[in-house]
């Protein structure tokens, strides 16, 4: 037993090595051999572009999440419940749809257009690829991200030091400025962090607009077959990433935060009222979910629309494999990732202290490269080492865990701070052996936890674009390939059903993952 | 009385949940740098009494001034950050990412910061000297103990210099000894500063030490406001009695000014017509018992306090009552004792949970 289990990690550890590997080898290598062109002209522009990038979505969206939270939470508002619901909407429209999405109907003969025509003449609308569309795009469909961790944020703070701070003197927003805010940095810099590591990732949304990041030319070296030269591009854009890499893994690992008091019971009746303002704020609702949802939803039937074929005959042109390879892709994923964390936590890792730090920042580090660097790696490795394995379901599910294996890893490692050991000793101490009080205690105490890191991974592997494309076997299909080559090859309608059906499996999943109650939530109501 | 300034008064008071009352009518006012005690079990609306005061709920109905200013009725509905309330919250609500002098100055600030001199500084660091945190204030709210995050609290609801403080069950998270201290510590800066003072408490020992007067509340209705000697000696009725300390009833039969019970004759205080059958309040400390063989009552329960005993005895007639006893009264459980009524003071009277 202890043996097997040794060797699963080693594997595990070994697994989550390839990326760096490649990086710090290939990537250093020719990225010497080649050190004129690193301080060329283009090299800057995609160093420019793509900080720019990162720095204008974070904060965009930061404002947003900040905007939105304080609406949905803070004051009083009618339908709250109906726009949070609405405002995470965004999160299933995977960026690569979204892009085309976005230029469909803001493009320079897009929809918009179109409906601007039907007024008056009107040459053309103003251009919005490159950076203003990558922008504005990315910040649509990321905003999500900042609002839902503030509002779990937001969730954990005891309101009664807002009770606290009125009743001082101080009014709303001076309260909401200098007591709610600092006591919820800890969420809005995790949000920030994963929009930014979201933004440096990306590279459907970029590509879709044509505006030139570091993602998108290590597609392009990927296509010309240089992995060498796609190795030290993919290095700089590590290197440029360190600080949110250094952030994020010390957010998680580190201070994996502190849980408050029991949230206060009266919290409805803290809310501000808005009275007067309560209309336009309901306006700027009504807007940003037309844009963010609306609009985009629009677009997909507007595309499937386009065909001549019936609904069946075009289901067809998708061919069901799709469905079923994203299906089973997800599933095996997820189900891998949670069991081996699951073996790492709840084993291992009790026990061996500086082994976790070390697995934990691996798969941290996994999580913050772009999927596309992942794969790179990983074709390079079974090219030229293990050559059997490539291009088959094999090296496309360790692709996968590689990079989602942190998001499964991270609510199970928080249901095992909040439970601690206290429940199993009291178990064995009332005479039940390792298995029974697995199976009793500890497998039900951790259900939360290991629900949403199922969930969590299921819902990143079915929107998975770049490692599909590149680790998958040869005329494999998933319902994101089908979308990607759709729009490549003008097949817009069945890549507007492949869509929207990769829309409604992931739908559920995704409310599922963050309207049932935060795990910390739940166990700082339980205290 | 009447003539002299008020710091809150509280009238036609009341507040209603959907269809459940929570508060019903209630009435009072406190003086000048007058405590007083708000006592009541839980789920008797002590909390949601202190949320409307603070603004932080509104009633259904009230009129609510402070130094004589309507913060609250059906036309006005002043702020809650403009009342001139203090409020100490029974978890401290201490701000966790500010240093204890920056918690205690927070509210300071926007109220002095024309004179932003010597004499906040002074008064700051004079408020900390004498909660005894100064040594503390750099350190940060989750680095202090229960009772020095207490004292925070209390130094940081004080320094804005409110017209009138609501502390809601101050003590409640700390532990007995420190309680105690602290009570005396708090009654003893409260009086000094001249602090008007609503202190709220499900304990009636707390309630008797640190009021001038008590409030008694029960299902959101006030049962009695009275000094606190009266509220103890002179409840205005059964649940009072029961509620402010430990108390049983046996009957009587009124003659006179005296009752005939099964313990003998007693002097009593009552209204009741003579003849009439009430139920008498005696407290522990009202009863004294005495081995004999022949005894009227035996020791069912033995309840060892340390300086004394708390026996409970079993009268002839069936009835149970507790009694004090010195420590070297040691009886066993089955003796049989003597039991008398010696009170020192006429014994008061109830029927139908009424007094009479």
């Amino acid at each position: 037993m202890r043996r097997l289990i040794g060797l699963i990690i080693f594997l595990l550890i070994a697994l989550f090595s390839i990326p760096l590997i490649y990086l710090f080898t290939f990537g250093l290598v020719d990225l010497f051999n080649s050190f004129q062109n690193v301080i060329s002209i283009s090299y800057l522009k995609l160093i420019i572009n793509t900080v720019s990038l990162v720095f204008a979505v974070t904060i965009s969206t930061l404002i947003l999440g900040l905007y939105l939270s304080w609406a949905t939470e803070i004051a009083k508002i009618k339908f709250a419940k109906i726009w949070r619901i609405l405002l995470v909407i965004p999160l299933v429209i995977p960026s690569y749809f979204a892009g085309y999405l976005f230029i469909l109907f803001y493009g320079p003969k897009g929809q918009l257009y179109d409906f601007f025509s039907y007024f008056g003449s009107l040459d053309r609308l103003p251009d919005i690829y490159g950076f203003i569309g990558s922008w504005l795009c990315l910040t649509f469909i990321c905003f999500p991200y900042v609002y839902i961790n503030i509002c779990t944020g937001l969730k954990l703070v005891d309101r009664k030091l807002e009770d606290a701070s009125r009743v001082l003197g101080k009014n709303h927003f001076e309260t909401y400025i200098k007591i709610i805010l600092p006591n919820i940095k800890g969420s809005i810099f995790a949000g920030c962090v994963l929009v930014a590591l979201y933004t440096l990732s990306d590279f459907g949304a970029v590509q879709a607009l044509q505006y030139q990041t570091f993602t998108l030319a290590i597609y392009t070296k990927y296509r010309s077959f240089d992995l060498e030269g796609a190795a030290s591009y993919a290095l700089i854009l590590i290197l440029l990433s360190l600080p949110i890499i250094y952030y994020s893994i010390n957010m998680s690992i580190l201070n994996s935060y502190k849980i408050s008091k029991k949230p206060s019971e009266f919290i409805s009746q803290n809310l501000y009222d808005v009275k007067d303002k309560h209309s336009i704020i309901q306006l700027s609702l009504v807007f940003i979910t037309l844009i963010s949802v609306l609009i985009p939803f629009a677009m997909i039937f507007e595309l499937i629309f386009r065909t001549n074929l019936t609904f069946l005959e075009l289901l067809q042109t998708i061919k069901l494999d799709a469905i079923y390879n994203t299906l089973i892709g997800s599933v095996a994923t997820s189900v891998l990732c949670v069991v081996f964390a699951f073996i790492i936590i709840d084993v291992v890792a009790k026990n061996n202290y500086k082994l976790r730090i070390i697995f934990e920042n691996l798969i941290y580090f996994g999580y913050t490269l772009p999927g596309l660097v992942i794969a790179l790696s990983f074709v390079y490795f079974s090219v030229n080492y293990f050559f059997s394995i490539y291009q088959t379901w094999t090296i496309l599910i360790l692709g996968y865990m590689v990079l989602f294996f942190s998001t499964g890893y991270g609510p199970i490692r928080t249901s095992s701070e909040l439970i601690g050991d206290r429940y199993s000793i009291a178990s064995k101490s009332l005479g039940k052996n390792f298995f029974e009080t697995f199976y009793k205690i500890s497998l039900p105490l951790y259900t939360p936890g290991i629900r949403k890191g199922l969930l969590n991974v299921f819902i990143l592997t079915a929107k998975e674009l770049p490692v599909t494309l590149v680790l998958a076997p040869l005329s494999f299909h998933t319902l994101s390939t089908v979308i990607w080559d759709g729009l490549e090859e003008a097949n817009f309608s069945s890549a507007g059903l492949a869509g929207l059906l990769l829309i409604i499996i992931i739908a559920i999943p995704t409310y599922l993952s963050i309207h049932t109650e935060d795990i910390k939530v739940k166990f700082s109501k339980n205290k | 009385m009447s003539k002299e300034q008020k710091s809150l008064i509280v009238e036609n008071l009341s507040l209603k949940y959907d269809d459940n009352v929570v508060l019903n009518d209630i009435n009072f006012e406190i003086g000048d740098s007058e405590i007083l005690a708000l006592v009541g079990p839980s789920g008797s609306g002590k909390t949601s009494l202190i949320r409307c005061i603070t603004g932080l709920h509104d009633p259904n109905a009230a009129i609510i001034k402070i130094s004589e200013n309507i913060i609250f009725s059906t036309k006005e509905n002043v702020p809650i950050e403009k009342r001139d309330i203090g409020i100490v919250f029974q978890d401290f609500a201490l701000f966790p990412h500010m240093t204890v002098e920056n918690n205690i100055k927070y509210g300071m600030s926007e109220k002095h910061s024309q004179e932003k001199s010597l004499s906040q500084v002074s008064s700051l660091t004079d408020l900390m000297l004498m909660t005894g945190i100064y040594h503390l204030r750099d350190r940060y709210p989750d680095e202090l103990s229960g009772g020095e995050q207490q004292r925070v609290a209390l130094a940081r609801s004080l320094a804005p210099r409110p017209k009138v403080l609501l502390m809601d069950e101050p003590f409640s998270n700390l532990d007995p000894n420190l309680r105690i201290q602290l009570r005396m510590e708090v009654r003893r800066i409260l009086k000094y500063l001249k602090i008007s003072c609503l202190f709220v408490t499900h304990d009636q020992q707390e309630a008797l030490y640190m009021g001038d007067r008590i409030i008694v509340l029960n299902k959101g209705e006030i049962q009695q406001i009275d000094d606190n000697i009266s509220v103890f000696q002179n409840p205005s009725n059964q649940f009072v009695a029961e509620f402010i300390g430990p108390a049983d009833f046996i009957n009587g039969e009124i003659i006179d000014n005296y009752a005939k019970t099964e313990l003998g004759k007693i002097e009593v205080k009552s209204n009741a017509q003579n003849g009439e059958n009430v139920n008498i309040m005696v407290r522990p400390d009202d009863i004294t018992i005495n081995k004999k063989k022949t005894g009227n009552g035996f020791v069912v329960q033995r309840e060892y306090r340390g300086m004394y005993y708390i026996y409970s005895i079993k009268l002839n007639s069936g009835k149970v009552v507790k009694t004090l006893s010195s420590h070297t009264n040691n009886f066993n459980v089955g003796t049989k004792v003597d039991v008398q009524l010696t009170p020192g003071h006429p014994l008061i009277c109830f029927k139908n949970k009424e007094i009479i």
